[in-house]
């Protein structure tokens, strides 16, 4: 279960935040740069509507009006627990969860190294 | 050999596996017994995505065989089971519960498939879920190309999520036992409103490979069955250091466990009872409490770390979901799903910055910290499982649970800690009610002790749903 009017768990169980601040064109940089494309919708949205000429409405004005309000509902949701974690104080540098670690690659010449064999 | 009565379909799989090994009872004749039941009880309850009869059939006539030569594989051999159905199964569809994955066949087993087939037990189905489960949010029981899952106890009754079936199927009596997922409560809910027991295993205990990617760093693989005894058994066949999955823990897969409960220190975190919409929640919980402290185990009320972990947590498996699911996105196929905003997920967290989620990654760091610091002085957290019972199918789950923000469920995923789910009794309307007992990484073993200690004293677990004849 997750997010509704509120953010969820997987099981419904609710998340506690505040207001968040949008940055879309260092959010768009930032995920281009670190490959999280998953994060890029696959339709138009505003960033190219605001150079292009408004031919229609955009595609969020023709929604119903109770769609729309929860989809406000769940970005104010997401912006709540954005907050949380953004006032959340750490001292400069804490680690993360995760250690990145750099991967030995078999040395050249070594049997399954892929550029062949010593000269 | 006997013919197969109601009361076997609900015995334990210990009970099962001693008749079985002692050739007083055909895992033939029970698997068809089981097939029957699915058969009639799946359509009612949604609870089957696909039945496997021909299979369970032959691994059975298989089972049966080898026992009769004398070659028994273990506990598990000739026992009938179900798969969630985001475990993939060879030439088996696998619908990861989601319209948009209709007719998805993958051409290998899961290691924890393999793994059960290697220890001998009987594959009946692949078990209904939550589209995606929950990876894209949703807030009513049908959110699963087969429908609202519907709870053994009452069929007017959610079963949980998102581990569906594999709660229904337990506790109705479909299957002897069932894996599932969590991500975040995905195996305690549906066994707190189903009355089965389920253990949540350390994140890396149980591999991943060839399940569904809800979220890389949440996911855990884990049994729901009838008893804490079942559930060591089955851990036993799956847990352990699997190649296919880098996040695997080469931890010895031992659930032995072993210390006396007499030296164990528990901390008791009760909850609000005042937001408990069932009445009954705190009676259960306290007679819970009054048999752990029967049972020698020392308690004492204590405060989780207050800590930012459900924003984490909801942050950090967004992010991951996002990620997984980016190519329904693309295809335009998400719009298959039945919840109406999970094809929306990407505008509504577009506000998600990469150096948010780096900070949640440096917060979880400090959670991990303050709870290891936690376990210093306790060995196990006792805390109820849910302050409501099964909520009706066509709820809304977040009006349904609205108050409960299941700070255990929030630390312990987050810290990848497992946990064990157990019946404490029924609610006012006749529907179960449960506790959980969390513990840190790798202490499978002192929960399952704990929990086969307090299932000796009490017959929670036993108690079967009024299905009608």
């Amino acid at each position: 279960m997750k997010r509704a009017g509120r953010r969820t768990s997987r099981t419904g169980r609710a998340v506690e935040g505040g207001d968040a601040v949008k940055s879309r064109r260092r959010f768009l940089k930032l995920v281009a740069l670190t490959s999280a494309a998953a994060l890029v919708p696959a339709t138009p949205r505003r960033t190219r509507a605001a150079t292009a000429p408004k031919k229609s409405a955009p595609a969020a004005a023709a929604r119903p009006a109770a769609l729309e309000n929860e989809i406000k509902k769940q970005k104010n949701a997401t912006a709540q627990a954005l907050k949380a974690i953004r006032e959340f104080e750490l001292p400069p540098g804490s680690e993360m969860a995760f250690v990145f670690s750099a991967q030995r690659a078999p040395r050249r010449g070594k049997p399954g190294s892929s550029k062949g064999g010593k000269p | 050999m006997s013919a197969i009565d109601e009361a076997t379909l609900f015995a334990p799989v210990w009970q099962l596996s001693d008749r079985i090994r002692q050739r007083k009872l055909s895992p033939v004749e029970l698997t068809e017994a089981y097939l029957a039941r699915i058969e009639r009880w799946g359509p009612k309850l949604n609870a089957i995505a696909f039945a496997t009869p021909e299979l369970a059939r032959e691994q059975a006539k298989q089972a049966e065989t080898e026992i009769g030569r004398g070659k028994w594989r273990g506990p598990l051999h000739g026992i009938p089971y179900g798969a969630k159905d985001l475990f993939s199964t060879a030439g088996i569809p696998t619908e990861w519960g989601a319209g948009c994955c209709r007719g998805q066949v993958f051409d290998r087993d899961a290691t924890v498939v393999t793994r059960l087939r290697d220890a001998g037990a009987v594959l009946l189905g692949k078990l209904a879920m939550i589209e995606f489960a929950g990876g894209l949010g949703y807030r009513k029981a049908d959110a699963s190309s087969t429908g609202p899952c519907r709870n053994p106890w009452d069929r007017t009754r959610w079963t949980g999520g998102s581990s569906s079936g594999s709660g229904a199927a337990v506790s109705g009596g479909l299957v002897a036992f069932a894996l599932g997922t969590e991500t975040w409560g995905s195996i305690l809910c549906p066994s707190a409103f189903c009355g089965t027991t389920g253990v949540r295993p350390t994140y890396g205990r149980v591999s991943r490979a060839g399940a569904m990617v809800c979220s890389n760093t949440y996911d855990k693989v884990g049994p729901i069955a009838r008893s804490a005894r079942d559930c060591r058994l089955i851990l036993s066949a799956i847990a352990g250091r699997d190649p296919d999955d880098p996040t695997s823990s080469a931890e010895p897969a031992d659930f032995r466990g072993g210390r006396a409960i007499a030296s164990l220190r528990a901390a008791l975190v009760p909850l609000d009872f005042s937001k408990a919409r069932e009445p009954e929640a705190r009676a259960a919980f306290d007679r819970a409490v009054t048999e752990l402290r029967g049972m020698g185990l020392a308690m004492e009320e204590a405060k989780l770390p207050e800590l930012p972990t459900a924003e984490v947590a909801g942050t950090i498996i967004t992010a991951e979901a996002l990620s997984a699911f980016e190519r329904f996105h693309k295809d335009g196929s998400i719009v298959k799903l039945h919840d109406p905003y999970a094809r929306y997920q990407w505008e509504i967290n577009e506000g998600l910055r990469g150096d948010d989620l780096v900070k949640a990654w440096r917060v979880r760091h400090e959670i991990q910290r303050r709870t290891t610091e936690f376990f210093a002085d306790y060995d196990v957290i006792v805390t109820p499982n849910f302050l409501t019972t099964a909520p009706g199918v066509d709820e809304d789950i977040n009006v349904a649970l609205d108050g409960y923000t299941d700070p255990a469920g929030a630390i312990g995923n987050t810290c990848g800690l497992p946990s064990i789910a157990l019946p404490s009794g029924l609610g006012s309307r006749g529907l179960p009610l449960g506790f959980q007992i969390m513990g840190p990484p790798f202490e499978e073993g002192t929960l399952l002790d704990l929990g086969e200690a307090f299932q000796k004293r009490t017959s929670f677990h036993t108690a079967r749903p009024p299905m009608e004849a």
